[in-house]
This record gives C-alpha cells, sequence and structure tokens, in this order.
C-alpha cells in the first residue's frame, strides 16, 4: 500500500469517528473517560475470545468458530459496561460539569458505543494496514485492487454499527425489551460471519449487505433516541 | 414469505461456505513475492565508487521484459508509466545499453534485472581491456586499451568499474524467471499506452550501500570519532595469501630479528592468483581466469614435493621452493602489494611463524603462473631477455617437446615491456631488474571476471574416479582421461614446469616418466568449480571434521570477517600435498604446527610436517598513516556496507487509482465533518421527545 | 507562578533576567522573554515599569531576530556546501548521511 492509499484508507475508516469525536466527545472529560473505558472493556473481550482461540488449538483454523465466540464475549462485555455504567449514574452526577450526561441516558450508550466501535475499527483495519506497508498493492496472486478500500468501509461499518448497537441495547436493557437485544446479538454475529466471504472475494455482496444493516440498525437506534419521522422532517426543514 | 425463507437459505449456504473458506492467511503473502538472485554491489577506489545501489527504501520499476534490441527504445523514448526495470538477457548486456540506460536517469530506469538466458550469447566480460591497468607498469607497451591485439582482455566493456545510479540484479535462477516473466505477461504485456491507468507488475529491489564519493572519504567516515552511530561505511578489501614451501624451514629460536636473515638461502618463488572478480555477490567462479593457474600451481607444488631428492643430496643445500597464492589480485593487487611491502620490511613471513623473514636477496627468481586460456599459446613473459630467462625457456620447451613424453607443447617468448596483468607486475613495479618470468597465454577468455566463466567455460567433466590423486602416474597412465580435456591440459602444463624447476634445483635432466596425475586436477576442479563437499578437501582437513558445503568455495577476496572460503581450503591443499609423512608420530603428539593431522586419501589419518601459512592481504595503502589515496601507489578498494540484499514484485497500483483512493477518503472526511457538525448543533430538533422519553424510564433494573 | 498576577516590581526584575541571561549565547531564553512578557509590554494597561520592560522585550526580540537569521544562513551555507567542504564539513557533522556525498 502507498503512502496516499494508506491516508485515503484511514480517512474512510476513521474520518466520520473522529468527527463523531470532535463534535461530540472532546469537549467533556467525563464523556472522554468512558469512551476509552468502553474501548478497554472491547479489549478485554479480545483478550477473552483469542485466549480461547489460543486454547482449543483444533479449531484454530475454522474461523467461524472464533468468530462466534468473539461475538459472544463483546456482547457479554457491553451487557457488563451497561451494568457499570448505570451503577455509576449517581457518582458521574456529582462529579459531572454538564448534565446532559446524567439527563439523557442515550448519551452515555452513544459514548461508550462509540468507544466500542473506534477500538473495534482500529483493530479491523490496523492489522490490515500495518501488514501491507510497502509499496504493492492487492492483486498480484489475488484478490483485488479495491481491497484496501473495501477494508476501510468494511471497518467504518463497524464503527458506526457498535455505536448504533450500544444505543439499542443500552435503552433495551434499561426498558427490559428483549426483542431489540436478540437483534443487536443476532446482527452482529450476521454481519460479523459475512465478512467471511470476502475470502471467496464476494466484496459487493458483503459490503451492500452490511451497510443496508447499518442503515436499518441506524434507524432503530434513531427510534429508540427519541427520534422520529417528525423530528426528522423538522430537522431536514430547517424548522 | 417463502421467498424469505428462500432468501435465507441462500445466505445460510454463503455464510457455511464462506467459513469452509475462510482460512487464515497474511494479507502480506498474497501481495508480495520474494525473487531470489544475486546483487549488484559499490566498490570504492581512491578517487571513485563503481558498482549499484538502490534507493535507501528500495528501489522500484515495473517490468519489462526486453527480448530484442527494439524493445529498449520503449523504455527510452517516453515510457507510459516510469520507471520501468527492464529485464535484460545476457547478450543484450552490452556497454552500450547499459549506457543508455544510465543516460535515461532513475526516473524512467530504476532497476535493472539480468536474467540468466545465455542461449544467444557470445561474450561477456565487464572487467576493463586492461585489467589493474593503473596498478600495473607504466608502459604504453603493457596494455593498450584501444588496440585488442595488445590488451590482455579484448573483449571487456569495463561495466565492472561504472557507477549505476540502479541496483542490478542478477536472477540465476529459472524457476524465478518464469515469475518474473508470467507476472509480466499477465499484467503488463498488452496494451502498452494504457501503462499509466493500470496496476503494473513491478519488482523491488532493496540493495542499499552506505558508502559513497571514495574509499578516501567513506574510510574517513568509518575512523571518524565524532561518528556517533557507529555506523561502518566501508571496509577494505582484506583477505589472506597462503604460502608454503617445498623443503621445511628452520623454526627460529631467539627472538632476534633481522639480523638473523639466513642470507645463503635460495628461493625460487612460484606464484599464482587465488582469487577472482563478477560483477553480482556470490557468483562467479572465476574457473578459466585465475582457477587454472592455481590448479597448475598445485600440481606443481605435488610433484616436485615428491620427485625433489632431500634438501641435503641437493648441489646447493640453502635452495628452496616459495610457493605464494596471492589473493585479492583482481583488484589492483592487494596480495603481492602487500607481499613486496612486507618483503621490503623484513616482515614475511610474520613474526608468529618463528621463521627468518626472507628478503628480495634470498629469492632467486619469480615464476608466475597467469592465466592459461590456451595451452598451445603459452608464453614465457619477461621484461629483458635475460640468461635466466632463456635458461629457463630453454628448459621449459626440451620437456614440452620431449618425445618421451609426448606434450607436444611449443612454449614461445616474449621479452618486452607487454607484461600480463599478473603478480608479478608488483614486484617489477618497485624494481624492473626483478628476475620475474610469468607464464600466460595469448588471452582467450570471453568471460574474464564474469559470473560465466565457470565450469561450462573451461569444459569440465567429473570423472569422480574414486582413485587416489596423491601419488604420481607414468606419462603412460592418463586414467582415461582424453587428450584435450581440462585435466589432461594441466596435467601437461604442471609437469613441464616441475621438470624444468626440478632441472634448476638439482641441476639434472629429468628423467623419470613419472608425470603429474590427471585424478589430482579432476578433484581440485570437482571442489572449486562445483562442490566443497569432496575427496581432495576431506583428504586435507582433520579427520572427521565438518564436512564442506555442496557448493564450490567463494573465491572473491571479500573483507575482514568474510568468508575467505577459498584461502582456507587452498592452505589445507597445499599443506597437505606439500607436506611430508611422519609415520612414527603418533596422533596425540601430532598437534602443533608444523606438525600437522590430516584425514588423508583413505580417511585413516595421517601426521604429516607441514610448510604452509597464511600472510596478511591488506593492501599498505590501509596501514600507512596519511596515505595519499590519490597516489596510486597501493590499492585503495574498499568495499562498502549493506544490510540486505532482496527482491519481490507485486502489482504497483497506478496513479489514478491512488489519487482515487485519497480523494474519497478526503471527501467522506469533510462530508463527515459538516453532517455531524449540523447533526450536532441542532440534536435537540432531531431527538425532539427525548425527556418524555426519559421520564417515561423506570429506574434501572435488571436487564 | 502565575506572571500576571506578580506585582510589577518582580515582572520587570524577571524581564531584565531574562534579558541579560541571553547574552549567554541563549536566544531561546529571549525568545521566551518575548513571548511572556509581550503581553505586559503592549497589551496591559500602563504601569510605571511598563516602559522598561518594553525596552527589554524589544531588545530581546531584536536579539532574537539576529540569531534567527545567523543561524538560517548558517544552515543553507552549510547544507549547500556540505559537500564541496569535504573532510572540513565531515569533521563538523555528528550525523553523516549513508550513501551519498
Amino acid at each position: 500500500m502507498t503512502l496516499p492509499e494508506f491516508f485515503g484508507c484511514t480517512f474512510i475508516a476513521f474520518g466520520p469517528p473522529f468527527a463523531l469525536f470532535v463534535f461530540t466527545i472532546a469537549n467533556d472529560p467525563v464523556r472522554i473517560i468512558i469512551l476509552i473505558a468502553a474501548a478497554f472493556f472491547w479489549l478485554l473481550s479480545l483478550l477473552l475470545s483469542s485466549l480461547l482461540w489460543f486454547a482449543i488449538i483444533p479449531l484454530r483454523d475454522v474461523l467461524a468458530f472464533g468468530v462466534f465466540f468473539s461475538v459472544v464475549f463483546q456482547e457479554c462485555f457491553r451487557y457488563i459496561i451497561y451494568r457499570i455504567l448505570r451503577s455509576t449514574e449517581q457518582g458521574l452526577q456529582a462529579v459531572a460539569e454538564d448534565t446532559r450526561v446524567t439527563d439523557n441516558k442515550h448519551i452515555l450508550s452513544y459514548v461508550s458505543g462509540l468507544g466500542f466501535g473506534i477500538i473495534s475499527g482500529m483493530f479491523a483495519l490496523v492489522n490490515v494496514l500495518a501488514d501491507m506497508s510497502g509499496p504493492g498493492t492487492m492483486g498480484l496472486k489475488s484478490g483485488t485492487e479495491l481491497f484496501f478500500v473495501t477494508s476501510a468501509a468494511q471497518a467504518l461499518s463497524i464503527i458506526l454499527l457498535h455505536t448504533f448497537w450500544s444505543v439499542i441495547f443500552f435503552n433495551a436493557c434499561d426498558t427490559n425489551n428483549y426483542l431489540h437485544i436478540a437483534y443487536v446479538i443476532g446482527s452482529h454475529l450476521f454481519v460479523s460471519l459475512l465478512t467471511l466471504l470476502n475470502a471467496s472475494e464476494l466484496y459487493t455482496a458483503t459490503l451492500l449487505t452490511n451497510y443496508i444493516i447499518t442503515i436499518l440498525t441506524g434507524l432503530l437506534a434513531f427510534r429508540v433516541a427519541g427520534g422520529t419521522s417528525r423530528s426528522f422532517k423538522k430537522f431536514v426543514t430547517c424548522q | 414469505m417463502e421467498k424469505r425463507v428462500q432468501a435465507a437459505a441462500i445466505w445460510l449456504l454463503m455464510l457455511l461456505h464462506g467459513a469452509a473458506v475462510a482460512q487464515g492467511e497474511r494479507t502480506r503473502d498474497k501481495m508480495y513475492q520474494s525473487i531470489v538472485g544475486a546483487g549488484c554491489f559499490r566498490r570504492l577506489n581512491g578517487t571513485h565508487q563503481t558498482g549499484c545501489s538502490s534507493t535507501h527504501a528500495g528501489s522500484v520499476g515495473v517490468l519489462h521484459l526486453i527480448k530484442v534490441e527494439a524493445d529498449l527504445e520503449f523504455l527510452l523514448a517516453s515510457p507510459p508509466s516510469p520507471p520501468y526495470a527492464p529485464m535484460i538477457p545476457p547478450h543484450l548486456f552490452t556497454r552500450q545499453n547499459l549506457l543508455r540506460l544510465i543516460e535515461a536517469g532513475p526516473k524512467n530506469i530504476s532497476v535493472v534485472l539480468l536474467i540468466n538466458k545465455p542461449d544467444s550469447m557470445k561474450q561477456f566480460s565487464h572487467e576493463l581491456n586492461c585489467p589493474n591497468q593503473y596498478s600495473s607498469l607504466n608502459n604504453s607497451e603493457t596494455c593498450d586499451a584501444s588496440n585488442p591485439a595488445t590488451s590482455w582482455n579484448p573483449w571487456g566493456t569495463g561495466l565492472l568499474h561504472e557507477d549505476f545510479p540502479f541496483p542490478i540484479y542478477y536472477i540465476a535462477d529459472t524457476e524465478e524467471i518464469t515469475k518474473l516473466e508470467k507476472c509480466f505477461e499477465k499484467f503488463n504485456n498488452f496494451e502498452y499506452e494504457t501503462h499509466a491507468l493500470r496496476s503494473l507488475c513491478a519488482v523491488e529491489v532493496k540493495s542499499f550501500m552506505s558508502a559513497a564519493v571514495s574509499s578516501e572519504v567513506c574510510i574517513r567516515r568509518t575512523r571518524f570519532i565524532n561518528n556517533l552511530s557507529g555506523s561502518k561505511y566501508c571496509d577494505p578489501l582484506e583477505g589472506r595469501n597462503v604460502y608454503a614451501t617445498v623443503y621445511p624451514r628452520n623454526i627460529k629460536t631467539d627472538d632476534s630479528e633481522v639480523n638473523d636473515i639466513i642470507t645463503r638461502e635460495r628461493f625460487i618463488l612460484v606464484s599464482c592468483r587465488l582469487d577472482t572478480a563478477s560483477m553480482f555477490d556470490g557468483v562467479g567462479l572465476g574457473a578459466m581466469d585465475s582457477l587454472v593457474g592455481l590448479a597448475i600451481l598445485t600440481q606443481v607444488a605435488n610433484l616436485l614435493r615428491q620427485l625433489l631428492p632431500p634438501q641435503s643430496s641437493l648441489p646447493d643445500t640453502k635452495r628452496n621452493v616459495l610457493f605464494v597464492t596471492f589473493n585479492g589480485e583482481s583488484y589492483d593487487y592487494i596480495g603481492s602489494q602487500r607481499f613486496v611491502y612486507d618483503v621490503e620490511r623484513f616482515a614475511f613471513p610474520k613474526a608468529s611463524a618463528r621463521r627468518a623473514p626472507i628478503t628480495f636477496d634470498n629469492i632467486e627468481f619469480m615464476l608466475d603462473i597467469g592465466t592459461l586460456d590456451d595451452i598451445a599459446n603459452i608464453k614465457l613473459h619477461a621484461l629483458s631477455g635475460t640468461p635466466l630467462a632463456q635458461k629457463l625457456l630453454q628448459q621449459l620447451n626440451s620437456y614440452a617437446q620431449s618425445p618421451r613424453y609426448g606434450f607436444n607443447l611449443n612454449i614461445q617468448s616474449e621479452m618486452s615491456y607487454h607484461i600480463p596483468p599478473t603478480s608479478a607486475q608488483s614486484f617489477l613495479r618497485r624494481d624492473p631488474r626483478f628476475p620475474a618470468l610469468i607464464l600466460n597465454a595469448k588471452p582467450a577468455n570471453k568471460y574474464y571476471h564474469s559470473i560465466y566463466d565457470d565450469v561450462e567455460n573451461v569444459a569440465f567433466t567429473y570423472a569422480n574416479t574414486s582413485q587416489d590423486f596423491t601419488m604420481l602416474l607414468d606419462v603412460s597412465n592418463t586414467k582415461g582421461f582424453r587428450a584435450d580435456s581440462l585435466q589432461m591440459k594441466v596435467r601437461n602444463v604442471s609437469s613441464i614446469v616441475a621438470m624444468a624447476l626440478f632441472e634448476t634445483l638439482t641441476g639434472k635432466e629429468y628423467t623419470g616418466s613419472k608425470v603429474a596425475n590427471p585424478v589430482l586436477s579432476d578433484e581440485f576442479f570437482y571442489c572449486f568449480l562445483l562442490s566443497a563437499d569432496c575427496p581432495l578437501f576431506k583428504a586435507a582437513s582433520y579427520p572427521g571434521s565438518p564436512k564442506g558445503l555442496p557448493m564450490p568455495p567463494m573465491r572473491y577476496v571479500s573483507v575482514l570477517g568474510g568468508p575467505q572460503e577459498s584461502s582456507g581450503w587452498t592452505y589445507r591443499v597445499l599443506g597437505y600435498l606439500l607436506s611430508q609423512q611422519q609415520p612414527k608420530i603418533p596422533k596425540d603428539n601430532c598437534t602443533v604446527l608444523p606438525l600437522h593431522y590430516f584425514a588423508g586419501f583413505n580417511g585413516a589419518g595421517e601426521c604429516r610436517l607441514t610448510t604452509q601459512n597464511y600472510s596478511s592481504a591488506l593492501s599498505p595503502a590501509f596501514l600507512i598513516d596519511d596515505y595519499d589515496w590519490r597516489s596510486g601507489n597501493y590499492s585503495t578498494w574498499t568495499e562498502s556496507t549493506w544490510s540486505l540484499f532482496s527482491a519481490r514484485i507485486f502489482l504497483r497500483p497506478s496513479s489514478v487509482h491512488q489519487i482515487t483512493t485519497l480523494s474519497v477518503g478526503i471527501v467522506v472526511l469533510i462530508l463527515s465533518f459538516c453532517l455531524v457538525y449540523i447533526i450536532s448543533s441542532r440534536s435537540e430538533v432531531l431527538f425532539e421527545d427525548l425527556p418524555a422519553s426519559n421520564a417515561a424510564l423506570p429506574p434501572p433494573t435488571a436487564c | 507562578m502565575d506572571f500576571s498576577k506578580a506585582p510589577n516590581s518582580r515582572k520587570l526584575q524577571l524581564c531584565r533576567t531574562y534579558f541579560y541571561a541571553g547574552f549567554a549565547l541563549l536566544p531561546f531564553v529571549w525568545a521566551i522573554n518575548v513571548c511572556w512578557c509581550f503581553e505586559e509590554a503592549f497589551r496591559k494597561p500602563p504601569f510605571p515599569e511598563q516602559s522598561q520592560i518594553k525596552r527589554f522585550v524589544i531588545y530581546s526580540a531584536v536579539g532574537t531576530l539576529l540569531w534567527l537569521v545567523a543561524i538560517i544562513a548558517w544552515i543553507i551555507t552549510f547544507q549547500t556546501n556540505r559537500t564541496s567542504w569535504g573532510a572540513t564539513a565531515d569533521y563538523m557533522s555528528f550525523m553523516i548521511p549513508l550513501g551519498s556525498a
């Protein structure tokens, strides 16, 4: 991957999360702390999944197995961070300068979801980026030139999806909406397993499905966070 | 509903398929394929740098196969997607073509690959027309580069002494060449006009050289006290000369120095060259340009050792023969210059050898064995027709033409300044009256100092007789070797030389029927051209010592800490062949030099009294304080340091693709900044019924 | 220490000390002095010591500028002439580039 390609892919994958960070996270220390805490919990889930992968030697080559348990661990840690955030709410209220964090529960879920997403996207992409330093691009033996852009777009969709999932998941836990919880886990599993198809270079199919799911999940999160079609209309028409 | 189930089923199938296919494979391995080859590196002398270097990160060029000369025009006349890396077969690797590639500049030509397709090759020598011209006798008659008739390497292009702005990589292996050609055919070899728009198969060569400008600069920088990073820029070319005598010399007992030069000792110095040169690292055997001479010297040593009577029964009991193989001679006579320098300073042999120093007065005459490309055309060269030269010539010819041996050779003579580029030049430069005689044939080697001076160039086939190669044979016993085989040629020449020396030493004509053994040449060439894991090297080693590698020993002089394989093996072989067996000494007492324990031909082990030793072959230029690098007195060659040689092929993305990716990234970045700013500044509008939903929430309960 | 809250006499003393310290071939001290005291010298409402502070700040700025010009001139001269100076330039360098003159 050459330098222009590297920057192009980095901007695609991390441009939107960076914008989100700058405008919604950076000016509130509490949010930064929560973001990093969430990232840390995601790392713990990665550690557990890799331990499991490492321990079960015969299944090391079966990626689907690893993917399945990785998703399970991630969702478990999402629940753990939910419990922790909810139980520290009183304390947060005391220290937070900006009361919106505690007033609007969705902000907490959004921030921790973004933390989850950014670190997960980083791990998905940085491994790829680091492995490809050098002057070449994909396609000598197999693969297409679009591999890097596809990887970047995939990483972006995962980052956004994690944000949406956390918003839905936290709210579903608050309201005991088991259907929503099932949707989060199910779509996470589906999207993750979908990426396995990249091995047979079905980039268009996976990316398209991925983004359809991202948009659907985004809409659901929008609804959950209090958005309606009426409010959207108001927003668009600048009222 | 049915449709949905169907769609779900399809997805499930695809997922299963994906799970089955998905195996962990590093993306890097999909993108790059390494290419095995040998690199050209940078050497420097007192005033210039020669050879090649890549850029620091590695030079990248688009592969382009050159089949005929016209293919080069495409690269030289405004190529569509530079820089390119032409793959050139040896017959097109000419001075003219290379100079044109240099002229095109690193912007257009960034790498040159030399591919091993020698079918149409007629000649391949990149040494100068006058090898070692500036360290030879300063006389226009000695060598005239412009006149092929009197130059010593008429086929030489001199490319070894050019400085290339791109790396040159030699690919010997056919499989690797196929890889390159396939990649070229698949991605590059069609629609040349759209090269700029698509990804092309490219090669990256890494061979970055640390040194630059000249030996003076790089040695200064290496020795420089402010050199904080401790980086080494270059090393002087350095090796070891190997020498041995026919008769053991007395061991010095006391530590007195110069005064115990035994003035009565008389040496006949028989010498040849040990090393060779080529453009590429680790490739180049120098079969014809120097190995034939070494083979003859070894045979002469073996013959004399066995033919000569004990030293005490010679007419002059202080006479001896000193065999020296000079190392680094390809680079301005490093070994012989150092030898002369040492002898002048009473420093040869070195003090640790505990032998009396040898002076020029001790040397009766020197017989230097040069290149013997064609044994039918051997000449005895000397600066002037001294009685000594005439006498030796007459002796040589009496054996060469003697019907008793049937060698049927005629050795001509040339007594003039037209002296071949051999070690004797260093002696004659010091003193033109030095009695140096040189055996050298008319140059006929079209592959002088190149990677193609190999087994095929000398037409060597290994007979693998498994017979004792140390004993002498009757002249009629050819062991089945054809008369025109390399083994027999070496046998004949070395027998003639040995007989003439025998006559010189004993004062009597040689009348025996024993001559050199062609099996020894057979084994010798097998060891040095095909595999160091061979009977001769095994016999000359300590019993049970590690076997040689199954490849020929490297014969480039190299630097301090280099492999020094060739001098090591020569040391053992000369030691073995020039030593006397000591049957009475048991193995346990045979540990201190000059006693040495050899495996011997049958591997049983034998104790022998040896005479061989090393002397340093480091140019005096690096010993003298404040040496004037431009003076040309001594060899100033150094070799740049480098960290690695590597080459790999991959797809180089087109600039269109790169710019598209970058612009998409920038657009995404800007768009997301605008969008997020608008949303976050008007989030109250978007999530209007927030407080309501929040208020409706029950206090957090278990999920 | 919060410089803006220090008494005026202390400010003047600090500014003067920094200005004199800069003569020990320390142009960065002058540069810091300019940045630090600029507010006091030019932005704050007048106070008795301000004219002196102003003077020191201007002198420090001039000194910094001279140094800057001198250093840039030297760097340009050295970098453009390094190879032609040969050994002399090598003896002046600590890091010598690999693979080039």
